[in-house]
């Protein structure tokens, strides 16, 4: 790796914004939009694991999709080592791809059942130019990181478990070589005896290879056993974004804190004695966000202000970046 | 909980449930005994294709054509599996009540939900349609529906995962069952939502002396809401017991890996130790103990028979190596 890439960030995401349109209710009204992503911005250095957390419609995935350019940005910059993506032509596109990849969240519907382990491993290196000979030779080597035994060269995905299936997912998306991984709710889909292997396969080669993961994730726990740092996303905004310890440790935004709250420990002399933040209702359609900051309508310190004036991320410690118009942080 | 059993509100014993498939035949359930006390929150913890939604399925006469179960399920004293379809009827959402994993899928999308509440009434209750409607409104009112005078005339897309949960929750509570069956009941929920959900269980149980079998894989969920924990594998129970056993002395070593797998946020440090191997697919009856093969503790006997459930402290635990073990609360830490 060169002195640049350690020093500058591998991923720089700035003011990141994604609108779908929705579909016409009538022929009179114009198209609705929803923002899914409302100006989001992090980096992602070398070798480190950032998590993106929240709850289903906050916009996670479709940050991480637009990073990797799966599906165009609607505005904002990503930066991958230096060079822009959002307006990279589709032939570099596709050689910049070599160096960020995604592993997804299902193993059962994101491999071709009619490809062989070998093929689908092997796929990405043949498109990237290379020999039968040393595509055979890579596909070992992969299978061998992923601790699948080499006889599975040949068999079909669904000859193997979903736990193995999601090792041949990551066997794939790590075939060129890659600094970064997105990794969308990569064992949410698996048997809890099951993700404890994939976690710690994922810790590892994180560790040897020196990889760069973009972490999809709603479950905390998985996340705090994964990530370097963890941002937390509400309705299309990053509210904290902290270095894991430090977000577990002393969560500063309320939304953080009662999502920390609200996550069960398995242990039930902790459960039963622990002082929970219950929110209620449920998280607002993005189609319509409240004025000012989007969480005030669940939030229990909400004062007139936060209807007004949205609170910007600013930082309230070295490389802790809260949005809240009040310091909670204890 | 042998010397409790007589007086079990739903008693399940020797279940047997096997699914005709494809070129064969898939045991799901093996013999599978349980007890639930009236008030008692028993959870039914497994994986997939442990057999723990098969076995509740067959209890409440609510398999598929394929499937045959066997053995005996008696709910307040009296037999369900050979009881005729017209009994059971009467008995589901009546006296037992149920909710799944999606609401979505569970709920009319064309009716209003106040209708859907109201024919849960209507069907157990000499009601009119009008009191059958004012019920609905109270009931959503007590499951803690906001707004619930105005918006029982939602329909059901017109609802968050969280509130169709509730309106789910209100059905299966409308004629005051004696026992609430809840399948994954938070699983297709977010965090948040999810703990407003076990709030309210947590309430209804204690306001109504509302028994529950909650039927989850999630443990987090089970050490806030569970008295009691059965354990299944391979469709069977490994081990059952109050719920502070089971996490801080598991005795059977697939607990003990369960916990052991688990990622805590309380404890961030913590290695996590997977089980190893995968679980079996149940074509044929395993011979000896169905986890030999993923057992770090397995000795050549273990493949022998299959061990029945024993007694250890407060728990029943079907492993014969116990005797022979290292403590287990020290490995699932």
């Amino acid at each position: 790796m060169s002195v640049d890439s350690i020093q500058s960030p591998l991923v720089q995401v700035r003011d990141l914004v994604k609108e779908f349109e929705l579909r016409r209710t009538s022929w009179r009204t114009s198209a609705a939009t929803v923002q899914a992503v409302s100006g989001v911005s992090f980096d992602i250095r070398a070798g480190e694991a950032l998590a993106l957390v929240g709850e289903s419609g906050c916009g996670k995935s479709t940050t991480a999709r637009c990073v990797l350019r799966l599906i165009e940005p609607s505005s904002g910059s990503v930066r991958f080592d230096g060079v822009e993506l959002t307006d990279l032509s589709a032939s570099d596109l596709r050689d910049a791809r070599r160096r960020f990849q995604m592993v997804f969240q299902d193993p059962y519907t994101s491999l071709n059942p009619r490809m062989t382990v070998g093929d689908i491993v092997g796929e990405p290196l043949l498109v990237h130019g290379a020999t039968s000979a040393e595509q055979a030779e890579r596909v070992a080597e992969l299978l061998d990181q992923v601790q699948l035994g080499a006889d599975a060269v040949d068999r079909y995905p669904h000859q193997f478990s979903g736990g193995q299936r999601q090792r041949v997912g990551i066997a794939r998306a790590l075939a060129l070589s890659p600094d970064l991984v997105a990794l969308d709710e990569p064992v949410s889909a698996l048997d809890v005896s099951i993700q404890a292997e994939i976690i710690r396969l994922l810790q590892r080669l994180r560790d040897e290879l020196g990889l760069a993961y973009l972490f999809i994730a709603h479950d905390l726990s998985v996340v705090r056993h994964l990530s370097h740092r963890v941002a937390v996303m509400y309705l299309g905004k990053i509210v904290e974004l902290a270095p894991a310890s430090e977000l577990y440790s002393r969560p500063a935004h309320p939304y953080t804190k009662a999502l920390l709250s609200a996550a069960p420990i398995p242990d039930p002399l902790i459960e039963r004695d622990r002082a929970r933040i219950v929110l209620t209702g449920d998280p607002p359609t993005p189609t319509d966000p409240p004025s000012g900051c989007r969480f005030r309508t669940r939030c229990w310190r909400a004062e007139e202000i936060c209807a007004q004036v949205e609170p910007p991320l600013v930082d309230i410690a070295d490389g802790h970046r809260v949005a809240c118009h009040f310091n909670l942080w204890t | 909980m042998t010397e409790s059993s007589t007086t079990a509100l739903l008693e399940i014993r020797d279940l047997d449930v096997r699914f005709a498939v494809r070129g064969g035949e898939v045991h799901a359930v093996r013999g599978l005994d349980l007890s639930v006390h009236r008030g008692e929150v028993a959870a039914v913890v497994g994986e997939s294709g442990s057999g723990k939604s098969a076995s509740m399925l067959a209890a409440l006469g609510l398999l598929d054509v394929n499937a045959v179960a066997a053995g005996s399920v008696r709910f307040d004293g009296r037999e369900l599996l050979t009881a005729p379809p017209s009994v059971l009827r009467g008995i589901r959402g009546g006296r037992i009540g149920m909710i799944f994993q999606d609401p979505m899928t569970s709920l009319n999308p064309v009716l209003e939900i106040r209708r859907q509440i109201a024919e849960a009434v209507i069907t157990h209750q000499h009601v009119t349609p009008r009191q059958a409607e004012a019920k609905a409104v109270e009931l959503l009112e007590m499951v803690s529906f906001p707004d619930a005078v105005r918006r029982a005339r939602s329909y059901p897309h017109e609802l968050s995962g969280g509130m169709r949960q509730r309106v789910m929750i209100a059905t299966a509570l409308a004629n005051d069952p004696d026992i609430l069956i809840a399948d994954e009941p938070t699983t297709a929920l977010d965090v948040t939502v999810q703990a407003q959900i076990l709030d309210l269980l947590r309430s209804l149980r204690l306001s109504r002396d509302l028994a529950i079998v909650l039927i989850t894989h999630d443990l987090g969920v089970v050490a806030g809401l569970a008295d009691t924990v059965h354990v299944m594998y391979a469709g069977r129970i490994a081990e059952s017991g109050p719920v502070v056993d089971i996490f801080h002395r598991p005795q059977h070593p697939y607990t003990a890996g369960l916990l052991a797998s688990l990622p805590r946020l309380d404890r961030p440090d913590r290695e996590l130790t997977p089980i190893g191997g995968i679980p079996p697919r149940l074509y044929e009856a395993p011979v000896g103990c169905a986890f030999a093969p993923r057992c770090v503790y397995a000795v050549d006997a273990c493949s022998a028979s299959e061990p029945l459930l024993q007694p250890v402290n407060d728990s029943l635990v079907a492993c014969d190596v116990l005797p022979l073990r290292e403590p287990l609360s020290e490995v699932a830490r």
